[in-house]
């Protein structure tokens, strides 16, 4: 299938002002709309290895990123995420607009795709092994799934498990985002990584994003087994601590972190107990991304 | 279609309508279908949320002795009428008769249901001149209930009679705590808050209900479009639910017999028309700003008479200096 790398800049401007442009992100399609040169830009650098159709297609969802009216394309230049033609969010500036774009995908996927049981969490994959990394914001789960996915893992995502009802994770890779001085971090230990533009001061801070590896691009279409649940914590200066949860209190926590548990209702109990029963969950508080990583790479090994 | 349907509300309707007619029926592609199952897994939701949310509402008013009339979306639900296929609401309608009003306020406040805080003139604007007091959120659940002690408003242009809508009312349940209106006068409350709102953003949703309903009670009894006109003449409402007819009639096919359908198709229903149409950016009308704009200014001239709109009017222009965006961030 032709990817975004194939086509010119040229090409794709014209299909995403045409709104002939689909993007595909495993099995989701997404109809994107755009006149918004920044965020074309940025795009085409972060879904460099995404497939794509420019000549329309069925979709699941349809989004635009447009000037929130006509003479703003021109003055105090601003974008807003159009969701199905509703804006259900405030504008940003234009040099935020892929930042916007990957927010309002993440709330799209976790307010409709009910298919799915959607949990606040990254996934990752490691020797055919699915590994959940469910934590609040803030303590580190982005940066310790970039971290793995420059180091060989798969990444399926950075922010979002959904679970079949065959308990399989479905992929979803595509850029992992970065906030504040995890950015440096990533970016001093992997300099070859590819970036997208820096935004600064929007509400969660400075924010960038790191492209998804291709390999795991490659493999959207290949779900995973879910064999291990970590909840990981990072805390400054703290030597490696690594201790088993209960599948009671692992299924807890992550009805903390579930988007659409309640709208499940028995089906969603259902599918959690399941995954808790057939996935081991451990805590795991690190200051080394080496550390953490040789710890899941074991864990993986031994309990997976 | 499914775009369109998403951003007018509809979605989870048209899955509803597109699982009972089955797939054998009506072919569309699997991408969709998975959509039609997730917008069903919500509606169930939805739907065991209401009636949950019902169970509070009861409990919280048990004490206040007094019917309790379940308006729209919740009454459909309750009554399993068709036109609660689907249909996802925000917010709960009840009514209950003017002298019980503050006594129901203070019961519902005590079951953690709170108008929070208002400005000045909107709470002047509801207690002194609507049909409803402030909505009410609850604190915990951030469920919202519209309190009614009248179906319209007081101060509105059209004399509705909607005092003999109450007294006709009927009981839901054995006991006696919630209340319905009778058949015709569901339809036309329904009619009324159509033509007499500017909601029209919601215009496709409430003209499918008034097809639903319509369709529904004919088909229980075929003598329902003449004890519709009779009520309606007695009520007050013939030109609105004529005009609310004609439109759903164009839209969605609804068979209206003759004397139920205007003689004439002015200028108002072609605005209705245009704003209760698709609103999606790639299909909706150029006019349609224009359109919402006019319909906006006739509801106020309907619901107020004229000293209370010259003063409504000035409210609103001086507020535009310092509107203030009423969207959250991302």
């Amino acid at each position: 299938m032709l990817t975004i790398s194939a086509c010119s800049a040229k090409e794709l401007n014209c299909a995403l002002r045409s709104g002939c442009f689909r993007l595909h992100l495993g099995d989701i399609a997404l109809k994107i709309s755009s006149i918004i040169p920044e965020f074309n830009t940025a795009f085409r650098q972060l879904y460099a290895d995404h497939p794509v159709s420019l000549t329309g297609g069925g979709y699941d969802f349809d989004i635009a990123i447009s000037p929130p009216s006509w003479w703003r394309r021109w003055f105090r230049r601003n974008a807003t995420f159009e969701f199905c033609g509703d804006t259900p969010f405030l504008p940003m500036e234009v040099g935020h607009a892929h930042a916007m774009f990957e927010w309002g995908l993440n709330w799209a996927i976790a307010s409709f795709l009910h298919n799915y049981l959607v949990l606040h969490s990254a996934v990752v994959e490691w020797k055919g092994k699915g590994v959940l990394l469910s934590a609040v914001s803030g303590s580190g789960k982005s940066t310790l799934s970039a971290e793995l996915s420059l180091r060989g893992w798969r990444l399926l995502s950075d922010e979002l498990a959904l679970i079949d009802d065959d308990l399989k994770l479905i992929p979803l890779a595509r850029p992992v985002s970065l906030k504040n001085s995890s950015i440096d971090l990533i970016r001093s230990r992997h300099p070859s990584a590819i970036w997208g533009p820096l935004a600064r001061e929007t509400h969660k801070g400075t924010v960038a994003h790191l492209k998804a590896p291709s390999s795991s691009v490659e493999k959207n279409l290949v779900p995973a087994i879910p064999k291990l649940i970590i909840f990981p914590k990072w805390t400054a200066n703290s030597p490696l601590r690594i201790e088993p949860v209960g599948a009671g209190q692992s299924a807890l926590r992550l009805i903390d972190q579930a988007f659409n548990y309640s709208i499940l209702g028995v089906d969603g109990f259902e599918r959690l107990v399941a995954l808790v029963r057939t996935a081991e969950a451990w805590e795991i508080e690190y200051s080394s991304l080496d550390e953490a990583r040789g710890a899941l790479e074991d864990l993986v090994f031994e309990r997976g | 279609m499914f775009s369109e349907a998403r951003q007018a509300g509809l979605l989870n309707r048209l899955s509803a309508s597109l699982r009972k007619a089955g797939r054998a029926e009506i072919q569309y592609p699997e991408r969709l279908h998975k959509h039609v199952l997730a917008t069903s897994i919500q509606t169930d939701a939805f739907q065991r949320d209401v009636h949950r949310e019902l169970g509070h509402i009861q409990q919280a008013l048990s004490e206040l002795h007094a019917p309790v009339l379940l308006l729209k979306g919740a009454s459909y639900l309750l009554l399993g009428l068709p036109a609660a296929m689907g249909r996802i609401f925000t917010d709960i309608d009840i009514l209950v008769p003017r002298q019980y009003l503050p006594s129901a306020e203070a019961f519902l406040m005590l079951g953690g249901w709170s108008t929070g805080k208002l400005e000045p003139y909107d709470q002047r604007y509801y207690r002194e001149w609507s049909h409803e007091i402030p909505p009410m959120t609850h604190l915990r659940r951030g469920t919202t209930i519209d309190l009614h002690h009248s179906l319209v408003m007081p101060t509105c242009r059209i004399h509705v009679d909607s005092e003999k809508m109450l007294r006709d009312a009927v009981p839901i349940d054995p006991i006696g705590f919630w209340w319905r209106l009778r058949d015709e006068d569901i339809l036309l409350h329904a009619a009324s808050h159509l033509i007499l709102n500017s909601e029209f953003e919601r215009g496709l949703r409430d003209l499918w209900d008034i097809d639903f309903l319509f369709r529904h009670f004919v088909s229980c009894s075929a003598s329902f479009p003449e004890r519709l006109l009779e009520r309606s003449e007695e009520i007050g409402l013939v030109k609105v639910i004529r005009q609310a007819l004609f439109l759903a009639k164009r839209i969605f096919g609804t068979q209206v017999p003759d004397q139920l359908l205007p003689d004439k198709h002015g200028l108002f229903l072609r605005l209705v028309a245009c704003a209760a149409s698709t609103r999606h950016p790639d299909t909706r009308s150029n006019w349609q700003g224009v359109a919402d704009a006019l319909l906006m200014y006739r509801e106020m001239y309907m619901r107020l008479p004229n000293h209370l709109l010259a003063v409504h009017f000035v409210h609103k222009a001086s507020g535009l200096l310092k509107r203030v965006e009423e969207k959250t961030a991302v």
